[in-house]
């Protein structure tokens, strides 16, 4: 193609009109390159049709409006809107027009899902805040903040990571990948690894090494917790160096404490039953205040405020929340599909409550996060403000694109029972899942 | 539960902020990706996800930027599923572009400007092309059978159309700085 021709008058008007072909778009790209003069020439008819498109109806609009539009309206309209456009029109033009050479040498994993407060940065001091599915990340760190966040991350061979809850996360890839999970969670599903070089997943308290196979892996302080699902993982503590080997259906506990012996065990079944009453000191599984009972009052969890998302200007997104996860022993609860959910709660000032749950499959992979939000009517208060509200599990909504089976199977792995209003005033006497008949006699 | 959802009651002040950027919410993906109809649906696509986004809008800032920033994203996602526009801008042409474009723009603003004068110049019928085409957003199949021509007829008279449009804003320009 040259410059000036008809060959390359065709290929800009294709672009315009979106019917570019393949060899025009090549063929573009080599002359735009070599050539300056066809390079100015192409932006100024791109610009002009730009501007056509998108100020018509000041520019065209003139006929089409007359009886109703003075055309000295018309033209204030496009000049105010040429001056103002003009600077984040440029801004964001570098930025988009940047991109996909840097995606194609830089990036390492694509975020194929997101939810709530997802976000990367760089050593080098580079910020992505607020990410959205479909952004393309090189070597650094991902952070997700929110019980209730999560983000699925996956790298060019199909191996994928799905971080949830409170989690951060550094990955590079220099032909092998190796990742740092500071704190939090995350299920994977790596593809098989290069001979020799398999993926290596570090965190304060061990390493492990994983050639292709399915699990979780888990930091929280200086205890880490590795469950596999299929396949096998070997698990070295960095206190001692000792090993172990984690086959399916099997999870292994690493600490810096070396005189713990190490060893991989099955993991236990679940129960189907679960209820907490809060009559003695909950576990740090709790997240929340602990009331004790005080007279006709029920001992209780009252909220604490909780970062569920960051905006894109940096400030935290507050809620008020009681919340329970799960522990390396195992998840809170098996569910069925009779499995019922049952609340007993109070407002100060009467609020919207909505209660999240997040399932694994069983002895498996995260499965998605779930919510129901409380109808305002649900449940007869006493005389002391208490309501019992109950709802199957199965009434609960789906929230995580890819992950829409009913909740009716698997295993849960968090609780989240929160409020948006800081002065609701939330406490919770009691939390259960159980089966619907249990719940019917425990709550006649 | 994470994600703040709108408040359905705030959507008169969506809309009512959303139509004043909408113009230069739709110059931004123009301007990126000029296809009308692939522009037409990363618009309506922004929209979507401004207004679910909207209970995170901070209003202490302006609606327009951050409307923008959406836009910009969603053509990025676009751009992300075509090979095509790869091919386009690989090999640091993209980066090229993007200067030299700001290079341009006070060139660009000033003899644009004389676009409006220009598209009253044009003849009856050329004139009626552009603004099905572009004002009217008619399909270029309804407008080559309005018009009486091949599709691809019509198409090279829009590609005329604008080369002779570009040409007007230059020798009008001139003309004015001349006089």
């Amino acid at each position: 193609m040259n410059f000036p021709s008809p060959e390359f008058d065709g290929a800009v008007a294709a672009v315009c009109d979106g019917s570019v072909s393949e060899r025009q778009a090549e063929e573009l790209n080599a002359l735009l390159r070599a050539d300056t003069a066809a390079r100015d020439e192409y932006l100024w008819r791109v610009e002009l049709h730009a501007r056509l498109a998108c100020d018509a109806d000041a520019i065209l609009g003139r006929d089409a409006t007359a009886v109703s539009e003075p055309a000295p309206v018309a033209q204030s309209s496009w000049r105010r809107a040429a001056l103002a456009l003009a600077a984040c029109l440029a801004v964001l033009l570098g930025g988009v027009w940047l991109w996909p050479r840097v995606a194609s040498q830089e990036d390492i994993v694509e975020l194929v899902r997101a939810t709530g407060s997802v976000s990367w940065s760089s050593e080098d001091g580079r910020a992505r805040p607020a990410l959205e599915a479909g952004a393309r990340l090189g070597e650094g760190s991902l952070t997700v903040e929110g019980t209730a966040s999560s983000a699925v991350v996956k790298f060019r061979d199909g191996s994928e990571l799905t971080l949830t809850g409170d989690a951060e996360l550094s990955f590079s890839d220099h032909g092998q990948k190796r990742l740092t999970l500071r704190r939090g969670a995350f299920s994977a599903d790596v593809s098989p690894q290069p001979t020799g070089r398999p993926m290596v997943i570090r965190t304060p308290a061990a390493e492990a090494e994983v050639l292709g196979t399915k699990f979780s892996i888990s930091a929280v302080a200086e205890q880490s917790t590795l469950s596999v699902d299929t396949g096998r993982v070997r698990l070295r503590r960095l206190a001692d160096g000792a090993t172990v080997e984690v086959a399916t259906a099997q999870s292994a506990v690493a600490t810096l404490d070396a005189a713990v012996k190490m060893q991989a065990s099955s993991r236990a079944v679940t129960a189907t039953r679960w209820r907490e009453d809060f009559r003695t000191k909950p576990s740090n599984l709790w997240q929340g205040l602990w009331l004790p009972a005080e007279g006709p009052v029920p001992a209780r969890m009252a909220t604490a405020p909780h970062v569920a998302a960051t905006r894109k200007d940096g400030t935290k997104v507050i809620t008020q929340a009681v919340s329970r996860k799960d522990s390396s022993a195992g998840r809170i609860v098996a569910l069925k599909p009779d499995s019922v959910l049952t609340v007993k709660l109070r407002m100060q000032r009467p609020g919207r409550v909505t209660v999240l749950l997040s399932r694994h499959e069983t002895a498996g992979p995260f499965a998605g996060n779930y919510e129901w939000v409380v109808p305002p009517s649900a449940g007869q208060a006493d005389a002391n403000g208490w309501r019992t509200v109950s709802v199957p599990v199965s009434a609960f909504v789906a929230k995580m694109p890819g992950y829409q089976e009913p909740p009716t199977r698997g295993q849960v792995s968090l609780v989240y029972i929160v409020c948006y209003d800081a002065k609701a005033g939330m406490e919770i006497a009691e939390a259960a899942i159980e089966s619907a008949q249990t719940a019917a006699s425990t709550n006649p | 539960m994470n994600q703040i959802l709108p408040d359905p009651q705030d959507q008169p002040r969506f809309l009512r902020l959303f139509l004043t950027s909408e113009r230069e919410v739709r110059r931004t993906v123009l301007a990126m990706v000029p296809s009308l109809a692939d522009a037409e649906d990363i618009v309506q696509q922004t929209a979507a996800a401004l207004w679910e986004k909207f209970a995170e809008y901070d209003e202490a800032r302006p609606f327009t930027p951050w409307a923008c920033r959406f836009a910009q994203h969603h053509t990025r996602r676009w751009l992300e599923r075509r090979a095509i526009w790869q091919r386009l801008l690989e090999h640091g042409l993209a980066e090229e572009l993007a200067q030299r474009r700001e290079a341009l723009r006070p060139e660009m603003e000033r003899r644009l400007a004389a676009l409006e004068k220009c598209v009253e110049k044009l003849p009856e019928e050329q004139r009626r092309l552009v603004t099905g085409y572009y004002y009217d957003r008619t399909g270029i199949g309804a407008l080559a059978a309005a018009h009486g021509r091949s599709v691809e007829a019509v198409y090279k008279m829009l590609q005329r159309i604008r080369q002779a449009l570009l040409e007007c804003v230059r020798t009008t320009t001139e003309q004015e700085v001349e006089a």
